[in-house]
């Protein structure tokens, strides 16, 4: 009765499913470029961002099409404003990560101050809350979406720790502040990552339940 | 800020309705608020138009129809002591087809009016225009006040029922899919005009287009095999229905 709408409908979900995965696998590579100091890889993960914002468009169109066409309601209507929503964050956190990989490249050639421990711990939180609010998505998963909303507060913590730390690496040698500053920006574009993964979740959430934030939209 | 309840117009209370052995309504409970626009809606055959023709007593003529439960209006058994006459008068009806009486256009305006004992010429031209300005069709048809009704379009025809409807000054109109034989600018203008006319009466309708129950309706009712399967805010459900019935209902996956 519906082939054609469902067809179209799930060809959204294999679009989105599609840029989740790119996202997914732009975090790994950046993070790992930041562990190895591989900037062949932290280039790559610049090179690349016009993907996300193609991938973004796509999911945008067939959306439009969608709603113009077939006039959702319930369900159907829900999915649709979700896959919406949730791309603009997606797109976000490509955005973050190119703005880390640019970091790392600025280390390219010069000697490294050791890393702090914190930050390949924010970044490993960052890229689990992604994964996971990906994950909650792809399974209509509500409690692995509401786990993702509770992860945010330690990455807020870890990463007022990072900001102080760093300003005792600058006490100790003034010759660190310029990689300190990195530091302290890096964390705080992770932070931002964090919190699109939060965004993912709570539209994973009004997907599920039609509510958003606790609060009825229609 | 929650906003405060509008009163209720006509309740609905443990209704049951049979044509002979067949049981057409099953167990139906339902508040109409005053100045809501509330939607009938569901597959054919599951009983909103019986329903529909219930709150003014139009089942009445069909023999084999028998009705337990309640319906008051105002708190008043309309089934009890009520004059029928009476509750037609508060309570209009337009039909799935626009069926203008074959006369002119004043004259089916004013024949409400005239059955209930009104003859002065300057009050008749009074309430054919006011029940024609109401239904958003003076303009088109003030020059053509003696030609007869049958000779305007469809569109035309529906809401000059409408002004009929409105020219015994019901409190509540009944509308009966009133759409569904009307190109989509005629559609539009009477969808406008009911959004008006909801300030000043209290409008149930039944539709099988669902686009209409969703731009028109603050309450929407979904019967199925006779009975009310859910009824709540026109929003809620069509974002969020709680029951799947519903939700398949709605979104095409049956009816």
């Amino acid at each position: 009765m519906r082939n054609k709408f469902d067809r179209e409908l799930q060809k959204l979900h294999d679009d989105v499913v599609q840029m989740s995965t790119f996202i997914e696998t732009t975090i790994d590579k950046t993070m790992s470029a930041f562990k190895t100091n591989d900037y062949a890889l932290a280039r790559e993960v610049c090179e690349n961002d016009d993907i996300a914002d193609e991938l973004e468009l796509k999911v945008e169109r067939r959306s439009l099409r969608i709603l113009l066409s077939q006039q959702p309601v319930a369900r159907d209507l829900r999915t649709i404003s979700t896959a919406l929503k949730m791309i603009s964050d997606m797109e976000r956190i490509c955005d973050q990560a190119k703005n880390i990989a640019g970091i790392i490249l600025r280390f390219e050639g010069h000697e490294l101050i050791k890393k702090p421990d914190s930050i390949l711990l924010l970044s490993e939180k960052c890229v689990h809350m992604v994964n996971k609010s990906v994950e909650a998505f792809l399974n209509n998963d509500l409690e692995l979406a509401r786990a993702v909303m509770t992860m945010d507060d330690e990455v807020d913590t870890i990463y007022h720790n990072i900001h102080d730390n760093v300003s005792v690496l600058v006490t100790q040698n003034p010759n660190n502040v310029m990689q300190a500053v990195d530091f302290v920006m890096m964390a705080k574009f992770l932070e931002r990552i964090a919190d699109h993964a939060v965004n993912i979740a709570e539209w994973v959430e009004f997907n599920i339940t039609g509510e958003h934030k606790n609060k009825v939209l229609l | 800020m929650l906003k405060a309840p509008k009163p209720l117009k006509i309740r609905v209370e443990d209704m049951n309705l049979y044509y002979d052995s067949f049981q057409a309504l099953i167990n139906v409970n339902l508040d109409v608020l005053t100045n809501e626009i509330t939607a009938f809606i569901g597959p054919s055959g599951c009983g909103k138009s019986t329903l529909l023709k219930s709150l003014n007593r139009m089942n009445d003529l069909i023999e084999s129809c028998r009705i337990t439960g309640k319906i008051t209006y105002d708190g008043e058994d309309i089934y009890g002591k009520m004059n029928v006459s009476e509750l037609r008068k508060r309570v209009g009806m337009v039909f799935q087809k626009p069926n203008p009486f074959p006369m002119s256009v004043y004259d089916n305006i004013a024949y409400g009016p005239r059955t209930h004992g009104i003859k002065k010429k300057k009050v008749l031209d009074q309430i054919v225009e006011e029940s024609l300005q109401n239904a958003a069709i003076w303009d088109e048809l003030k020059d053509r006040l003696k030609k007869s009704a049958l000779a305007i379009s469809g569109g035309q025809q529906q809401r000059l029922c409408i002004a009929r409807a409105l020219a015994i000054k019901p409190e509540v109109i009944l509308l009966d899919e009133p759409t569904s034989a009307l190109d989509p600018i005629s559609t539009t203008k009477i969808e406008d005009l009911l959004a008006e006319l909801k300030d000043r009466y209290t409008i149930v309708i039944v539709t099988h287009n669902m686009g209409q129950a969703a731009r028109i309706s603050d309450k929407t009712a979904f019967f199925l095999h006779g009975e009310i399967v859910e009824f709540g805010r026109t929003m809620e459900i069509f974002s969020k229905p709680k029951d799947k019935k519903t939700e398949d209902y709605i979104t095409g996956r049956f009816g």
